[in-house]
């Protein structure tokens, strides 16, 4: 792992209403490289959105407040114009779906060279050249053929690897993966955690990783906020967070979870369980 | 008379070019009050075996009998009363529940169909919401106004007060959020066994599925690869596709453990592990 030296972004008191609901209700939280920060939380909880106000990309009417500084720029309040040269430059995302997130028609050799030419402004035999190298880096085999294809031409879990080889093409600083491997296999989601692993460890990327599958955070996060509607209402490492944790709302969320330390492991321990968690939904 | 859901050499082909075999021969069985968990990949064949016990899927080969009587594909008329016995819960209560339609009326037509049959005592929607742990009044109410957690109850009461003997979810809690998933499940569970009916359960996550199961099926590539009591398959896998699936589960430890990923195209032997009990 690499020596850590300081948050590559801090974001503090972040406030976001979408017409006039509030969304967001204060968040606090920093990315290192070479970690990978969690963020878990039921649907609704607004983890999502954190996500999405790092890159500007919220919704129409929405207001925002607090700051997100990115190694001295304030990310709030940029214009759309400096917000491009920050977004898939040095702040990329990865998204839950790939077959919704890469475009259908565009062949990946396409996809892949788009933004490389635009952000680091080099030559078209440039672009292709780190955009196989970037296949080859998430293990898509063949990837001077693979440039040629299209996204139907591949399963999932490689089309999730192609979209990660995308956002990390212009070597952002951060990496935003939203539910990552949420519609993939099981046995595919293996191979891209520890592909997300192994790119923090390796390219020192610092990984906000959105997840609601705390299987999942526990396999590969090093710090876990937990969030609920709006709020971060535990953080910490992610032996502490869910092997000991402080809050009632996670000892809630890890009761109710098969395999999780303390959570149910038979049909007993599930009738047993008291039923907060519809009352939650229905608060919202 | 009540033998339960019976198959045998079951298969279905999609039409294309080439022609998809995605359930290629297919031996299952669920007697009434057991209930199986049925589990795979995506790909692998599940839902649409599901579809075809349904008769959604016409199968191009091998019979499907509940109770003796033989499921028929479904046509453009109405499913005959008797695999009206058969009800399916569906993976996303947001688009199996009529959005425009009060929940009360919606849990109404199960109630129908089973007045239909000749079932006299077949509840009240009231009654039914009350079963899946929501309130009487909430039969007034449209099904934005739940959460998908609640949905996903209002989808089982109406399947169950069709007073089924055989109970279908086909991915229902997939959608669901991780602390509602066991809880739907395990009410699934229970009402099926306390009505007398099958369930097959069908999930992509074994975690969930091994604590309502009494028996497991593993499914890759159209056929049954491993199937036994689930205490069994669950603690000692024979099937080397069923050990990859299970090892590659990540456990909310906090333990930083990287589930284990198989390599790159892997075939498994489609050769089945049938576990005597089972």
């Amino acid at each position: 792992m690499s020596a850590p030296v300081g948050p590559v972004i801090t974001i503090t008191d972040l406030r976001v209403a979408i017409a006039g609901t509030q969304i967001l209700r204060g968040i606090d939280l920093s990315l290192t490289s070479g970690r990978i920060q969690g963020l878990a939380g039921e649907s609704g909880s607004g983890k999502t959105m954190t996500g999405l106000a790092v890159l500007g990309l919220l919704p129409p009417r929405s207001t925002v407040s607090g700051s997100i500084d990115l190694t001295g720029t304030d990310l709030v309040g940029l214009t759309p114009k400096q917000m491009n040269l920050i977004r898939g430059r040095r702040v990329s995302m990865v998204f839950q779906d790939p077959s919704t997130s890469l475009h259908p028609m565009l062949s990946v050799g396409a996809q892949l060279t788009d933004h490389i030419r635009y952000h680091l402004k080099v030559s078209r035999t440039q672009a292709r050249g780190r955009a196989i190298a970037m296949l080859a880096s998430v293990r898509i085999p063949e990837p001077e053929a693979a440039m040629k294809r299209f996204p139907h031409q591949f399963s999932g879990g490689q089309r999730q690897r192609i979209a990660i080889a995308i956002a990390l093409a212009c070597e952002p600083a951060i990496l935003i993966a939203d539910e990552p491997t949420t519609a993939l296999d099981v046995t595919v989601q293996a191979g891209v955690l520890r592909l997300l692993r192994a790119l923090a460890d390796d390219m020192g990327l610092a990984v906000l990783l959105i997840t609601h599958d705390l299987g999942v955070m526990s396999a590969i996060a090093d710090d876990v906020a937990v969030m609920r509607a709006g709020l971060i209402v535990e953080a910490g490492p992610r032996g502490d967070v869910l092997v000991t944790p402080a809050h009632d709302y996670t000892r809630s969320l890890l009761a109710s979870l098969p395999g999780a330390t303390g959570g149910v492991s038979s049909l007993e321990d599930i009738r047993a369980l008291a039923e907060p968690t519809d009352a939650i939904g229905g608060a919202r | 008379m009540s033998e339960g859901l019976r198959i045998q050499g079951l298969e279905v082909t999609y039409r294309g070019h080439p022609p998809v075999k995605a359930v290629a021969g297919v031996d299952l069985e669920v007697a009434p009050g057991e209930v199986v968990g049925l589990v795979g990949e995506s790909g692998c064949g599940k839902s649409t075996l599901a579809r075809a016990i349904c008769g959604l899927v016409a199968p191009s080969a091998g019979q499907i009998t509940f109770d003796g009587v033989a499921v028929r594909p479904l046509g453009m008329s109405r499913r005959p009363a008797d695999l009206q016995r058969i009800q399916m819960v569906f993976q996303d209560p947001y688009s199996s529940l009529h959005p425009r339609r009060r929940v009360g009326v919606q849990i109404g037509e199960g109630i129908r169909v089973a007045h239909a049959r000749g079932v006299s005592d077949a509840g009240s929607p009231a009654g039914w919401l009350q079963r899946v742990g929501l309130r009487a009044a909430d039969a007034r109410r449209y099904p934005h106004e739940f959460s998908g957690g609640q949905r996903q109850r209002i989808a089982t009461a109406r399947a169950l007060a069709a007073q089924p003997g055989l109970l279908i979810g086909d991915e229902p809690i997939s959608s669901l959020d991780a602390s509602t998933q066991s809880l739907v499940a395990a009410l699934m569970h229970d009402l099926a066994v306390a009505a007398g009916a099958g369930l097959l359960f069908i999930s992509h996550d074994l975690s969930v599925v091994r604590l309502i199961a009494d028996r497991l099926v593993v499914m890759y590539r159209g056929r049954v690869v491993e199937s036994g009591r689930t205490e069994q398959v669950w603690s000692s896998p024979q099937h080397a596709y069923t050990q990859t699936l299970l090892a590659a589960i990540p456990v909310a430890d906090g333990q930083g453990t990287l589930p284990a990923a198989p390599a790159d195209d892997v075939e498994y032997s489609l050769e089945p592990v049938l576990h005597a009990s089972g």
